[in-house]
């Protein structure tokens, strides 16, 4: 059978697809990355390699995510592409006429226009975690409850309680106070995702033209309290489809297979098992003296990159 | 005494020439590196803008290098925060424990003349030979910029442009006098028309917008001109040094920036707040496909003219990309913005020119 | 200026900013020229909301505030008032200073008429101060000309006068009372900060308040009177950096026990100032507190560091 595969490695999570030539989605993953890109890969191909059946063949790969180039050097990627275009061309293919994507993922969030199926403005957080699935996942674990149950929870409450959300610290001791002065979980929570989404919309989508069709993406959307605040704020239904949080990995490898290569320098499933590393060294070159980043598999140099001038990449 | 000034980009070497022309023993700036920026954060004022951060991170090094005293030319007017960078540079050192002071030179013609012939000694013909030197060697520079943005998206072998730019800029800051220089133009001019491009080539044209020092100087903005030239896009900047030392010596400059602006903005708010309206303006009615204002955190013309550039963005729908750059701001991030404005770019490209 | 044909018009004046560079001056001066003013009712949390959602993120607190006043009276009233502020000459109960030294009003206020009639679908009614080129009573009168319904000048003039009468009084029982506070028994505290930063009780969570609570005596820096600007630091032409050094300097020769500074948040005037208003203090052995206000500051962090502060005083 033949396939292409789409891998989008997060500062979070790491998020594999695969599809074949109907542009049906045969098998996704999604796992946290651990704060190690590499063993996340490794990770991925192995499940991947196990559990698929032996008569596919990989056209093609694409990689994304904030740790695409890596990913994309030490798989042999075909494409490596920004998760912005990557996410646009996934929330597309899900709803043709889509207008607005909102993405919010473990450390960054981000909002993308879209006219005709291609993205016309853009807008994404990097500096602070506030608003991210990152700050959610501290918030749950302070209120002692499991992240998964988060958006039943919000569901409950009747008058979701006020919680200033800029910044995870103030939040913290804003909601520790709140909690102090008797307020209910369910109403905390509650407060905590309408915080975010005043604080998403406020930040990021400052000044972005937002229409219907909306849709919602990344692992935050996983949260039906984070949907129901955004219906409620912007009046609007949100759409969550079905590969909601794998949808940035599976946009990525609808780019490889639109585009596919004559033939794939796709490494293979067996890379996983071999030994990587990366490491950086500091050019000397002259006074931009940049940061050069190094992949070695078994030992070898496969790839240099992070110059300015070209000299350690090409 | 040695002196020594802020790195500010490529223009550094013809502040370096006119100096050294001048008579003044010199400890020249070093190219800005992260760790220079990481330093001077540390002991400027938290709430001051980071281009002051940087200049502190600059001084550092050179006097690590060996230098005394600090030369730092402040605007008169023009409300910015940059008129008072040189007393506020001052002070930081000085609260640090550094002895050493800010000499502040005023942009008046006057001033600036008395306070050189104070430090120099130079004569009132050397210091207009010294002057003559140096802008040809920033024209040149400035020329070279506006070449390399031409080349680099169309050179055939990548990061040639780029390697050959260093070349000649180092060539530039070496020669130390007048017609060895004249030779010196006319071989990199020669040469430079030899790097083999793909001259059929049209390109998405993005226009480069916003506070001169981040939109002059590589080392601040990641080599922005480099990474959209790598997308594939031609970049346009009207900012650079010469733009604005004709505009001080020109007022009516600024009457015609204004003429042009007055449905979006009736008045100056300081810097270079109306010239930012006003290039944008003037790319979306050249057609471009894009618009990047660059400007430090918090600039205050920037920011304020900000919600008019983003209101010609909607009007205009020419694709709308703003910066804001400071020393917590990683290059990672910038890149994957970038990358994906570019593809905003690309398909505005497309849909308008093809 | 063409107006709805009303009896008489509604005109909304946004108690932020500006407005507090000169409270009750403008009311006073437009109901003399035959308008009904409606002021914007007083910082609240609602008002705050609203600006911080349309504001620029990277512009000062102060701006997000006026924003919100901005809001609040969106399609409430016929037109906005919105001057453009651009330099003032010193002055003290209506005399000039022999120096005719001349102030800038920060440059975030030469745009303000401009950035509003982007954000608003009100009419905005404003004019030009700049007293480098002409004397304030000169210029209200030619824009009293303007919209006045009587052309007659007499009334116009009857009408400037009456408001700078109110002003004058205004700034006359402020000195009272600092001579009044100067003599009391209690540990006086200096508060420094701009007018919209002082007057504005949401903004400042209530700090004089605060300070009369711990058995404090609270001097506004502008209750004390001018003297001339000493040689205290650099020119500060912005936002009358330069006249609160005067005063500073003045408040030096009282008996105060400590000093505290209030920035809204990325104003960038106070950057350069508080360099300056810090070393005066310490040069002299006061104590000094420097508190920032956004959105997001709390009542409890204020009322803490407040408890602190006054513990350390002698």
């Amino acid at each position: 059978m033949e396939t292409y595969l789409g891998i989008d490695v997060g500062s979070i999570s790491t998020k594999f697809v695969i599809i074949n030539e109907k542009n049906e989605i045969l098998h996704a993953l999604y796992f946290r990355t651990e704060g190690n890109p590499i063993n996340a890969v490794k990770k991925g191909l192995r499940i991947l390699k196990k559990e698929l059946p032996k008569n596919i063949q990989i056209n093609g790969v694409g990689s994304t995510g904030s740790a695409r180039q890596l990913t994309g050097i030490i798989t042999g990627a075909d494409i490596i592409k920004n998760e912005i275009t990557a996410h646009a061309k996934g929330a597309a293919f899900f709803v043709p006429d889509v207008r607005t994507v909102i993405e919010i993922g473990g450390q960054d969030s981000k909002i993308i226009i879209l006219e005709n199926g291609v993205a016309v403005d853009f807008a994404m957080n990097l500096i602070c975690a506030a608003g991210t699935g990152a700050f959610l996942d501290a918030q749950a674990f302070r209120l002692k409850i499991p992240i998964e149950k988060f958006g039943e929870i919000a569901l409950k409450s009747k008058s979701p309680t006020p919680i200033g959300s800029r910044c995870t610290i103030f939040a913290e001791s804003d909601m520790i106070h709140k909690q102090q002065i008797g307020h209910s979980v369910e109403d905390i929570v509650a407060g905590l995702c309408q915080g975010l989404v005043r604080n998403f919309l406020a930040n990021i989508a400052k000044g972005k033209n937002i229409k219907s069709p909306i849709v919602f993406l990344g692992g935050v959307s996983e949260n039906i309290g984070m949907r129901k605040a955004f219906e409620e704020t912007l009046e609007e239904k949100i759409i969550i489809p079905k590969y909601n949080t794998v949808a940035g990995a599976f946009g990525v490898a609808l780019i490889v297979k639109e585009k596919p290569p004559k033939k794939t320098k796709f490494f293979g499933f067996e890379v996983s098992e071999k030994d990587i590393r990366c490491t950086s060294f500091q050019c000397k070159g002259c006074p931009n003296q940049c940061e050069v980043l190094e992949a070695r598999i078994e030992g070898e140099v496969i790839a240099r990159w992070g110059d300015r001038c070209g000299k350690w990449s090409s | 005494m040695k002196y020594t000034f802020a790195y500010w980009g490529n223009y550094t070497i013809a502040i370096k020439t006119l100096l050294e022309k001048l008579g003044i023993d010199l400890i020249p700036p070093e190219k800005t590196s992260s760790k220079a920026i990481e330093e001077g954060s540390k002991i400027a004022p938290e709430l001051y803008c980071f281009p002051l951060k940087v200049n502190i991170g600059n001084y550092l090094v050179a006097i690590k290098n060996g230098a005394e005293k600090v030369l730092m030319v402040e605007n008169v007017g023009g409300s910015c925060r940059q008129r008072y960078y040189g007393i506020v540079q001052n002070k930081a050192l000085k609260d640090a424990g550094y002895n050493i002071d800010v000499i502040v030179l005023k942009t008046s013609p006057k001033e600036i003349y008395s306070k050189i012939k104070e430090i120099s000694g130079a004569s009132l013909l050397q210091i207009w030979g010294a002057g003559r030197f140096a802008f040809k060697k920033l024209r040149l520079i400035e020329k070279l910029e506006k070449i390399a943005n031409y080349l680099r998206p169309r050179e055939k072998e990548r990061g040639e442009t780029s390697k050959f730019l260093r070349w000649a800029l180092d060539k530039i800051d070496k020669v130390k006098d007048e017609k060895e220089f004249t030779k010196i133009k006319k071989e990199i001019l020669g040469k430079i028309s030899k790097i083999k491009i793909d001259r059929s080539k049209k390109l998405p044209r993005v226009g480069l917008i916003g506070e001169i020092y981040t939109v002059c100087d590589e080392s601040i903005n990641f080599g922005i001109e480099e990474k959209l030239a790598r997308e594939g896009i031609e970049v346009h900047r009207e900012m650079n040094l010469t733009y604005h030392l004709k505009k001080g010596i020109f007022p009516w400059k600024d009457w015609q920036i204004q003429k042009k602006i007055m449905p979006y903005l009736e008045s100056t708010v300081g810097g270079h707040g109306r010239d930012a309206i006003y290039e944008m303006l003037h790319f979306a009615k050249e057609g471009f496909n894009g618009v990047i204002q660059l400007l430090p955190f918090g600039c205050m013309p920037e920011t304020t003219v900000r919600p008019i550039l983003e209101k010609i963005h909607q009007k205009t729908g020419v694709p709308f990309l703003s910066l804001s750059l400071d020393e917590q701001v990683a290059e990672v991030g910038l890149q994957t913005r970038i990358e994906a404005f570019a593809e905003v770019v690309n398909n505005h490209f497309i849909k308008y020119n093809k | 200026m063409v107006f709805p044909k009303r009896a008489k018009l509604i005109l909304g004046i946004p108690q932020a900013l500006f407005y507090w560079k000169q409270p009750f001056f403008w009311e006073e001066f437009f109901q003399n020229l035959g308008f009904e003013v409606v002021l914007s009712p007083k910082t609240n949390k609602e008002i705050v909301e609203m600006g911080v959602k349309i504001a620029d993120p990277e512009t000062c607190f102060s701006v997000k505030i006026l924003f919100g006043h901005l809001l609040f009276l969106e399609n409430k009233v016929d037109l906005i008032f919105i001057p453009r502020l651009k330099t003032k000459r010193m002055r003290s109960q209506n005399l000039y200073y022999k120096s005719q030294e001349v102030f800038e009003y920060c440059p975030k206020f030469f745009g303000m008429p401009d950035l509003a009639k982007i954000l608003l679908k009100t009419k905005i009614l404003t004019f030009t101060l700049d007293e480098k080129k002409e004397r304030i009573e000169k210029t209200l009168e030619k824009f009293a000309k303007t919209i006045a319904k009587t052309s007659k000048n007499a009334d116009v003039k009857k009408a400037i006068e009456k408001a700078f009468s109110v002003t004058n009084q205004k700034e006359k029982e402020a000195e009272e009372s600092f001579f009044q506070k100067a003599k009391s028994e209690k540990k006086k505290i200096i508060l420094i900060s701009h007018p919209y930063n002082l007057y504005d009780e949401y903004a400042n969570i209530g700090i004089k308040r605060k300070i009369e609570g711990v058995g404090g005596e609270a001097i506004f820096i502008n209750e004390i009177p001018s003297t001339s600007t000493p040689n205290l630091a650099p020119r500060l032409h912005w936002e009358f950096g330069e006249e609160i050094m005067g005063k500073i300097n003045t408040i030096l020769n009282y008996d105060i026990a400590g000093a505290i500074e209030i920035s809204a948040f990325l104003c960038g005037c106070d950057a350069v100032l508080k360099e300056f208003v810090e070393r005066e203090f310490k040069k002299h052995r006061i104590p000094f507190l420097y508190l920032m206000i956004d959105e997001q500051t709390g009542e409890a962090g204020i009322q803490t560091r407040l408890e602190a502060f006054w513990d350390t005083l002698k």
